[in-house]
């Protein structure tokens, strides 16, 4: 019964890719978009306290995205474009920071 | 859902399980246990206790004391009241106050007797109890323990997920198809699937919150951005108790009354009791007296409230009512509820007990359904024996936790007045039965008899438990009963019925259901392995390897062999250690003063050895790669690659960091890193 291998991928490399893809750049995309809405959104510490349990929700949902990609750096590619533009949203509202 | 995405959720579902499953099993049956920690400490100590109400404590002399042994002037106390129990938890910061003895700088933690007002340290005060809350999140592996356990929190959510998304479609079907009496692998799959989708509100709460309690700095990293690098300010926000104000002067009053305070404290509100007592700068001109509290389980689920006092003036500076709920204060609270029952009494702890024993049920079916599946004739032998020496080896760690915690127990018990550093005691025996146990079942090879032997042993131990307890300590379970000692009376209920059940299933469980198992109907013979392995081999040689394997290699006018691949590497990685340094001397042209702080003119011995560790063992491994091309040898190169490796990009990272501005240097980081992770899966491919 264990899954069929003709779907899996066989390559380590790919399989490193999805598996950083998922771990590393999950974490920086949940991790800026907890950056950001914050910044955007009102109520922001409520916000900033919410994260405590949609952090890991988020970067689970993002752990599981890169297995669906047949070619795992294509993954990475999506997740770099993705922290640029939530890195650019988190510039431009950081200039309001409520915090500080 | 396409074919495709189910074969790879299936397969992720089932990798990242076992991966971390004998990990999740070891949390949630150490955790289970850790719900009753305090009573365990109880039981353990067996003896009455008052259930003294907190506020009815006689902090002062306590104080007073403490002070006489401590020095407290200038420091910031915490006080943690527990629950019923005859002790409180006392720790101390370093005094703030420049004036202050040698001594009065040490912090420190004990607990205090509140009769008797001894104090014992943490070593001597240790428990089962805490050993298992401990070891339910690794906190004996130093540092690593608690982040380890985080990622496997993590992990487990991910598992839980990706286990939904599989089972989705079978999840009602197989709630009623549940028929033990066809294939085991069947009884296996139908319960895992029917008791994980049970529990699975319950799990997915506990990888949520644990995650959270063990990787809270991932959370804070962000957060730390938004307040631009400022710790105070974000603590203030998140953890305002957590702040201590400078030290002014000593005051010349005399000491004001906590007694007073907290009896005060416990009025204001119905229904309040004191969890938590601190006094911030004590004795100094502005300290401080705060008192948290909750209100009572049934009457709200969260009910935290807390009040901030001036003691000589008696001005109220800041309160929380425990009536009024606050987001930003209450949210991490709801965490903490959640993740330890603490919201419904006994009753709720016992379910949450009950739970958290079917998730490991559903942890060990995940296993057996893992190796029974890969236990065919048509898989090649040498698979198969790596399936099922993971299937012993997890057996041994996961089962052997019932009568390896049973007989603890039945060792605290045994020698509770006669080591005084309970801590190492516990951990010595704990770890090392458990150690025994596991290398006996490991060599066994024989799940079925893994799992007899573990019931049957839990079973016998867990009888044991109150019997012992009776016998030692006189605490017989009528008797604790009569006397209304429900502490002491529970851990012995808790274990009767823990051993009837594992009696129970352990004699539901019969030779005949071992019968369907995959490794019955397909054995490995492990007498006449060498037989077996040498005939498979001869096998494989008999079929034709594809031809043109080697010489393709030989047409290929890219290769390079792989040792003189690793020559260069490790060439390549000395050489850039070479060049780092020198890179590294560059600022003195620029902007560093020739001679360091305390330098002496003499190279300190740690400068050589540190060289040697990181240019030196380069060039040597490059040497000998050169002449030496034993197992042994591979190996230590392998493991120094990736000890090399993980500083190199740690390093890099550093640099990257903190001298953002050398460029160069920066960029020689990044090369050899890039040569370490090249180095170290050349080395694993070699090693093969």
């Amino acid at each position: 019964m264990p899954a069929n291998k003709k779907y899996l991928t066989k390559s380590p490399w790919q399989q490193f890719a999805k598996i950083s893809a998922g771990i590393l750049g999950g974490y920086l995309i949940s991790a800026l978009i907890h950056m950001c809405l914050p910044l955007w959104l009102p109520n922001p510490k409520e916000i900033l306290i919410t994260s405590i349990f949609t952090l890991f929700i988020v970067w689970c949902a993002l752990l599981i995205v890169p297995f669906l990609f047949k070619n795992g750096w294509k993954a990475w590619l999506l997740y770099l474009v993705i922290i640029a533009i939530l890195y650019g949203i988190y510039i431009i509202g950081n200039q309001k920071n409520p915090f500080i | 859902m396409s074919n495709r995405n189910y074969n790879v959720f299936f397969n992720i579902h089932t990798v990242s399980g076992i991966v971390i499953s004998a990990a999740l099993y070891i949390i949630f049956f150490a955790g289970a246990f850790s719900l009753f920690k305090e009573e365990i400490g109880i039981w353990q100590e067996g003896k009455a206790i008052s259930h003294t109400e907190r506020k009815n404590i006689d902090y002062d002399r306590i104080l007073k004391n403490i002070d006489e042994k401590h020095e407290l002037t200038g420091r910031d106390l915490q006080i943690n009241f527990g629950k019923n129990n005859d002790k409180i938890y006392v720790r101390l910061d370093a005094s703030k106050d420049s004036l202050a003895s040698e001594k009065a700088k040490l912090r420190d933690y004990f607990s205090v007797d509140i009769n008797s007002e001894k104090t014992k340290s943490y070593a001597e005060n240790y428990s089962l109890g805490e050993f298992l809350y401990r070891l339910h999140f690794f906190a004996q592996l130093p540092y690593i323990g608690i982040y380890l356990a985080g990622f496997v929190s993590l992990f487990f959510l991910f598992a839980i997920v990706t286990g939904v998304i599989v089972h989705w479609k079978k999840i009602i079907s197989n709630f009623y198809s549940f028929n033990p009496k066809i294939a085991l692998k069947r009884v296996w799959t139908d319960a895992h699937t029917a008791l994980g989708i049970i529990g699975l509100p319950f799990q997915f709460m506990f990888a949520v919150t644990g995650a959270y309690f063990c990787l809270s700095l991932l959370v804070l990293l962000p957060a730390n951005f938004l307040y631009n690098g400022d710790q105070n300010k974000l603590m203030e926000d998140l953890r305002p108790i957590s702040i201590s104000s400078d030290w002014i002067e000593k005051s010349n009053d005399a000491m004001p009354s906590f007694n007073q305070f907290a009896k005060q404290t416990a009025k204001r509100w119905d229904d309040f009791h004191l969890t938590r007592g601190f006094i911030k700068n004590y004795r100094g001109t502005n300290m401080k007296f705060v008192i948290n509290g909750e209100l009572k389980e049934s009457k709200r689920f969260i009910g935290v409230g807390s009040i901030s006092y001036d003691p000589y003036s008696g001005n109220i500076e800041t309160k929380k009512d425990p009536n009024k709920l606050s987001y930003l204060e209450d949210s991490q609270f709801v965490l903490g509820r959640l993740h330890f029952g603490e919201s419904g009494g006994i009753s709720m702890k016992i379910i949450y007990f009950i739970l958290a024993l079917i998730t490991c049920f559903v942890i060990i079916t995940g296993v057996l359904i893992y190796i029974e599946a890969r236990n065919k004739k048509s898989v090649t032998l040498k698979q198969r024996l790596y399936t099922a020496k993971v299937g012993h080896i997890y057996m041994a760690i996961c089962l052997s936790m019932l009568p390896v915690t049973a007989l603890s127990f039945l060792f605290v018990k045994l020698t509770n007045t006669y080591f005084n550093d309970k801590l190492t005691a516990i951990y010595s025996f704990y770890f090392i039965v458990w150690l025994l146990i596991i290398l006996f079942f490991r060599f066994k090879r024989y799940n079925y008899y893994i799992n007899k032997v573990s019931l049957l042993f839990g079973a016998i131990f867990g009888f044991l438990i109150p019997i012992i307890n009776g016998i030692i300590s006189g605490n017989w379970i009528w008797k604790t009963y009569t006397q209304g000692q429900f502490d002491i009376l529970l851990i012995d209920v808790l274990w009767i019925v823990i051993a009837t059940f594992s009696l129970l299933f352990y004699l539901k469980i019969k030779p005949k259901v071992k019968e369907k198992s995959a490794f019955t109907k397909n054995p490995i013979d492990y007498k006449n392995i060498e037989a077996l392995k040498l005939d498979e081999a001869n096998k494989l040689q008999a079929t034709p390897k594809e031809p043109n394997s080697i010489t393709t290699k030989q047409t290929d006018k890219n290769h390079i062999e792989m040792r003189t691949k690793i020559i260069i590497l490790w060439l390549f990685l000395g050489l850039g250690w070479i060049v780092h340094h020198i890179y590294g001397l560059f600022n003195i042209y620029y902007n560093e003063t020739l001679i360091m702080d305390g330098a002496t003119g003499e190279a300190p011995l740690i400068h050589h050895i540190y060289r040697i560790l990181f240019e030196g063992l380069c060039l040597l491994f490059a040497l000998l790669t050169i002449e030496v091309s034993k197992q042994w040898f591979k190996w230590t190169a392998f493991i120094w690659a990736i000890i090399a490796g993980l500083y190199n990009v740690y390093h890099f990272v550093e640099a990257l960091l903190f001298e953002s501005s050398n460029i160069s240097e920066i960029f020689m980081l990044l090369l050899v890193s890039l040569a370490s992770i090249f180095l170290v899966r050349n080395l694993f491919l070699w090693k093969k």
